[in-house]
């Protein structure tokens, strides 16, 4: 198998070491990255995330990574963003005031709106096929429908274009999308580098999609 | 019963109980300090590994350190205190194979193996490691950890003692020098941040930092008067393993003991996977720990959990606490996944070695309980209300 470059954003907020393991289970070199200069040598990138997405964005625009990871996306390179690093992927958030993201998939992030379960989101919860599209030819290829994932947030995306969500996920009264993918450009709100075997399922996924 | 107590750090804890707004520490945990925007001394020093430390040259320093002591005749250049777990498995492997050092370990044996502990610990050896294990007279360790589990409220007292000094026994009989302790624990878990910048410490301040403020001889002293303990028990050379060699004696024989976490940063976490895949460590086979959720921290020792569950007595915070602080600050978990997993778990009685435990220290559940709820009449924390004792303040 060829071996892939796969950047992990460093951005001080997230959980990289795991996120870098899961890369290597998967036969391929994990680059933790803080430079955006090296952005566009990766074979893809993977955005973790974890934290208030104010101080994730700010963190990503004022050293630059973000005008690089949207260059990066934009030319049609891979991009995977995890939990944080998928909200950041949107239009803007209402976490805390009202942010601006990256603005690669049009759309916004929203808090639980149920004040009957506990927030923030701990735990293990299912995701569902959207009915606008199949799982056949994205990177959830081979997932089992209705498959459980370990999630912990309080806010959530709302794609503007409902195509964009590949999977949602019921809590309390809200269902949420917890899968988008629009072009090369894919997140997940869960964590898939705590989910265990269907977890690195996914990360394999995602670098293999594309070769 | 009227108990007493030699825990000095005990009554200077403040009576208005704060959190850390960035991890489930409380002020409760003695020498944790906290800055004005409320963040704990361990969670500013964790920023400060991520961001402003320059690992770099402390790995160059590292390897000044290793060039100083090095010696190539084959004898010890480096005594490992070690049980053979994830973190002086990460520091012996790293000194032996990164920097070509010959490391002597040394064990200083738990109260009593639990079979996981006592597996990882010939894993290790088999691994490679020359390891020399420190046994204390049997009936000694036990009266000193009855006395301290009631005077200091933590019978795992003793086993702290011999911990921190039988390498140095080791490294003066073996003419070594260099001493490589894992983590500056003081620093990386909530203490004095005193050697925030240093790689060494002198032995005059672990009485007060480890000790509670007190050493094995005024336990000793108390084991005397009430007639638990005999002269003839007690002679010097019988305790000298408690008690590290007087400073004037460590001046004369050169002795220096370093942490490795001030030249590496330190991951607990990432050493269980390290020493997972090169000195076959393994999780516990029983599944996470009682009073808790990992499975591969402090796992040698029947009696560990009860070390962590009077810590739980006297400031409210149990082990899941313990665990979930630093999980937090190595950002492997956020802090509302912390709260919730202390409110699962910090509370659970560590009932699995009970039995064990009481026969060890030749108590009965009674008297078990009453110190207890001694601690916790103590404690800023806990109070008696309607027939029960009730936990205050919890982490929110």
């Amino acid at each position: 198998m060829n071996s892939k470059r796969i950047g992990i954003i460093d951005y001080t907020l997230g959980n990289l070491p795991n996120v870098a393991r899961a890369v290597s289970y998967s036969g391929h070199d994990p680059i933790i990255l803080s430079n955006p200069k090296n952005v566009k040598k990766m074979d893809a990138i993977i955005l973790p995330g974890v934290g208030a997405f104010s101080v994730g964005i700010q963190q990503l625009e004022s050293s630059g990574m973000a005008d690089s990871l949207r260059a990066y996306a934009l030319s049609g390179m891979p991009l995977l963003g995890i939990c944080l690093g998928m909200q950041m992927l949107m239009t803007s958030s209402e976490e805390n005031g009202y942010w601006d993201g990256l603005n690669l998939i049009p759309g916004t992030v929203r808090k639980f709106t149920d004040s009957g379960v506990k927030i923030p989101q701990i735990g293990w919860n299912t995701i569902n096929p959207a009915t606008t599209r199949s799982w056949e030819k994205t990177f959830l290829k081979g997932i089992e429908e209705q498959s459980d994932f370990y999630f912990i947030h309080s806010y959530f995306v709302k794609p503007d274009n409902e195509n964009d969500t590949l999977a949602y996920t019921q809590y309390g009264t809200d269902t949420f999308c917890s899968v988008i993918s629009r072009d090369t450009i894919m997140g997940c709100q869960f964590h898939p580098e705590k989910s265990g075997a269907i977890g690195l399922q996914i990360i394999s996924n995602f670098i293999e999609f594309f070769s | 019963m009227t108990f007493k107590t030699l825990d000095k750090q005990l009554h200077s804890l403040p009576t208005e109980i704060i959190f850390c707004r960035n991890c489930v520490v409380s002020n409760q945990r003695p020498r944790t300090e906290f800055n004005t925007k409320g963040i704990c001394s361990a969670c500013q020093w964790a920023y400060e590994k991520d961001h402003t430390i320059d690992w770099d040259t402390r790995a160059k320093e590292l390897e000044d350190v290793c060039n100083q002591f090095r010696r190539d005749d084959g004898r010890f250049d480096v005594i490992v205190p070690s049980s053979g777990a994830k973190d002086s498995a990460f520091v012996a492997h790293q000194l032996k194979t990164r920097f070509n050092m010959n490391p002597l370990c040394v064990t200083w044996a738990p109260f009593a193996w639990t079979p996981i502990g006592w597996k990882n610990l010939q894993a290790f050896i088999a691994a490679g490691y020359q390891t020399i294990i420190g046994w204390p007279d049997g009936i000694l360790h036990r009266k000193l950890s009855r006395l301290a589990f009631e005077l200091k409220g933590d019978a795992w007292e003793p086993f702290a003692y011999g911990q921190k000094s039988w390498a140095f026994h080791i490294a003066e009989k073996f003419d070594v020098q260099l001493i490589m302790y894992g983590e500056n624990g003081e620093l990386e878990y909530g203490g004095t941040t005193k050697y925030k910048h240093q790689p060494k410490e002198a032995p005059e301040e672990w009485e007060k930092a480890y000790f509670k403020g007190s050493s094995i001889d005024e336990l000793v002293q108390h084991g005397i008067e009430r007639g638990l303990l005999s002269a003839p028990e007690v002679h010097a050379d019988k305790l000298a393993w408690y008690k590290a060699p007087t400073p004037e004696k460590i001046a004369e024989l050169n002795l220096e003991m370093h942490w490795y976490s001030y030249y590496q940063k330190w991951t607990p976490q990432e050493n269980f996977y390290y020493a997972a895949k090169h000195t076959g460590f393994e999780t516990n086979n029983l599944g996470r720990s009682e009073s808790t959720y990992t499975k591969y921290a402090s796992l040698d020792d029947k009696a560990d959990g009860f070390h962590f569950y009077l810590a739980y007595m006297k400031f409210g915070l149990g082990r899941a606490s313990r665990d979930a602080q630093q999980d937090i600050r190595r950002h492997h978990l956020t802090r509302d996944e912390g709260v919730a997993l202390v409110k699962r778990y910090d509370h659970e009685f560590p009932n699995r070695h009970f039995q064990w435990f009481l026969d060890y220290l030749d108590i009965n559940p009674d008297f078990f309980w009453e110190v207890m709820n001694f601690y916790r009449s103590q404690s800023n924390v806990w109070k008696y209300h309607a027939g029960q004792w009730v936990l205050t303040r919890v982490v929110e």
